[in-house]
């Protein structure tokens, strides 16, 4: 579906066939499609959100209790290690660094969509005002979406690595 | 499965399989180091660029209890970004992984490695793979046996995750940004390097190729699979033939994630196809490859990979598949084996280029 913008190359001209044909696609994607089997028909998408949910829910669940599992029968083990010392000590560094880094991205982007928020501009229609207004707005969203995205990313780097760094000390590679 | 106008099919050049190469970016790179093994009888070297050692991804199959979530956790905690460089790959137990692939029969026997030629490099800026990983791509293949000597490891160069070009127009030496595709200062491609180092020295390139770039229909070779992940074109570079009695020698030259020649970027997860930017077609023109073949009777083949997220595959950014999305059997996948699909697809690819017409 295109997106009509305030572009000098965004096609204007109105199709007299557009309005019926999207009420039919809308009615067709209202019944299962055989071409799309993973597709919900629309009455059912709040059943499908509720289903991906679910699948998140039940992939986390089965990751995040064997790292625990692992990270805790190696408790022992690790509590008087040195090299775990060590390697507890530069991880914290290495996340400290990276949340550093996700606020120097926060602090870049806020400062960039300020300045670009503060810039005189021309604009000669409603159209380009609109629009310029919009792009403000989604160009927040979309930081905030990285931001959070990044933060997800970082915590499960740390989940990840700390789980396979405490396993290798139960059961330590050949090297 | 018609072939569309203007599309060739792969041609039969009666090329020389016994002295390919294969060189890659990123995805391209854990790629070469797949098709490398799968088939070290059929090649004499392999250029790294930014890639991790093989099957990376099971590290720590334990990661969690469903296959697929620990596959693609492994790809991004401990073969790309580790916070730290102890929580990278083992070389001791990837090693042994190879052993048993080669052992069962699944990869040519790894003695063929012996006299391989290595080009590895990772910038110092790589901020997508990180260099600790890179090194034990290094360290890997001295394990299996690699001449150290034959290894070229490069890791001073402040490049972040690209491929380096001396075109001014590309991006500057320590972008971590599409396409990939880095301007450095020295006064040769990189990919120039990486061949001279496999083939040992090349004549240098006089002026633009004078061979012809084909786009072929790349379905015929993965069975038109969804879960290949491939584009429905491929590339292939043949030089003119300079030397009689010459049989070409083949380098598979393999992008990276986001470039594709189909590669569409996506904007709030839809494609935008409305400002879609030709960075495959960049790969395949602006990289060198072309250029340092044409003087040297090489054929360079450009297999390359598309963007599908459709709830089965989830390959969105058009990676080569080093994590096993394009497996059957995600408990069993098989993405570095030679009856992987995408490997048995370039496999097939050479095939054709070696017979004769």
């Amino acid at each position: 579906m295109p997106i009509r913008k305030a572009s000098m190359m965004a096609p204007a001209r109105a199709d007299p066939d557009a309005l019926p044909a999207a009420l039919l696609r809308l009615a067709k994607a209202s019944l299962p499609d055989p071409a799309h089997p993973l597709r919900t028909p629309l009455p059912f998408v709040p059943v499908s959100r509720w289903m991906t949910s679910l699948q998140l829910l039940k992939h986390q669940g089965a990751s995040r209790p064997e790292q625990t599992m692992t990270a805790t029968l190696a408790l022992p083990t690790v509590m008087f290690s040195e090299a775990a010392a060590r390697e507890a000590t530069a991880l914290g560094a290495a996340v400290y660094q990276q949340v550093l880094g996700l606020w120097a991205d926060w602090i870049d982007g806020l400062t960039d969509l300020g300045q670009d928020m503060g810039t005189l501009r021309q604009v000669n229609t409603v159209t380009k005002y609109v629009d310029e207004e919009n792009n403000l707005a989604l160009r927040g969203v979309a930081l905030l979406n990285a931001q959070v995205t990044a933060a997800a990313r970082l915590m499960e780097n740390v989940q990840v690595n700390v789980a396979w760094l405490i396993g290798r000390h139960v059961t330590p590679p050949a090297d | 499965m018609s072939v569309p106008s203007g599309v060739d099919t792969l041609p039969a050049l009666g090329a020389d399989l016994t002295r390919c190469s294969v060189s890659g970016l990123s995805s391209g790179a854990f790629m070469t180091v797949q098709l490398h093994l799968a088939h070290s009888s059929m090649f004499i070297g392999a250029g790294v660029v930014a890639g991790g050692p093989y099957r990376c991804v099971e590290s720590f199959p334990t990661a969690s209890a469903i296959a697929e979530d620990a596959w693609v956790q492994n790809a991004f905690f401990i073969c790309m970004n580790p916070l730290i460089p102890e929580a990278g790959p083992k070389v001791p137990r990837l090693l042994e992984i190879a052993r048993q692939t080669a052992a069962d029969g699944m990869i040519d026997p790894l003695h063929h490695l012996e006299k391989a030629r290595l080009y590895i490099f990772t910038g110092t800026e790589d901020k997508v793979v990180d260099s600790a990983v890179v090194e034990t791509t290094r360290a890997f293949y001295v394990g299996l046996g690699v001449d150290p000597d034959n290894i070229l490891f490069d890791d001073r160069v402040p490049a972040g995750h690209a491929l380096l070009t001396t075109n001014p127009e590309d991006s500057p030496l320590g972008a971590n940004e599409p396409p990939y595709l880095n301007h450095w200062s020295a006064p040769t491609m990189q990919s120039w390097q990486i061949l001279d180092h496999i083939y040992g020295k090349l004549t240098p390139p006089e002026g633009p190729p004078r061979g012809r770039l084909m786009a072929f229909d790349q379905r015929p070779f993965f069975g038109d699979e969804s879960r290949a992940s491939m584009s429905r074109l491929g590339y292939v570079y043949v030089p003119p033939q300079t030397r009689k009695n010459v049989r070409p020698r083949v380098h598979v030259a393999l992008h990276g994630c986001k470039q594709g020649a189909s590669y569409v970027n996506l904007v709030n997860g839809l494609p935008d196809k409305a400002s879609s930017p030709p960075y495959g077609n960049r790969y395949v023109t602006t990289t060198g490859y072309n250029e340092i073949a044409d003087a040297n009777d090489i054929v360079v083949l450009y297999p390359q990979v598309e963007g599908i997220d459709d709830g089965r595959t989830q390959n969105p950014e058009g990676c080569w598949d080093w994590w096993g999305y394009s497996s059957p059997d995600a408990a069993a996948p098989d993405y570095y084996s030679q009856h992987a699909i995408q490997i048995r697809a370039v496999h097939a690819m050479l095939q054709r280029l070696g017979s004769s017409a």
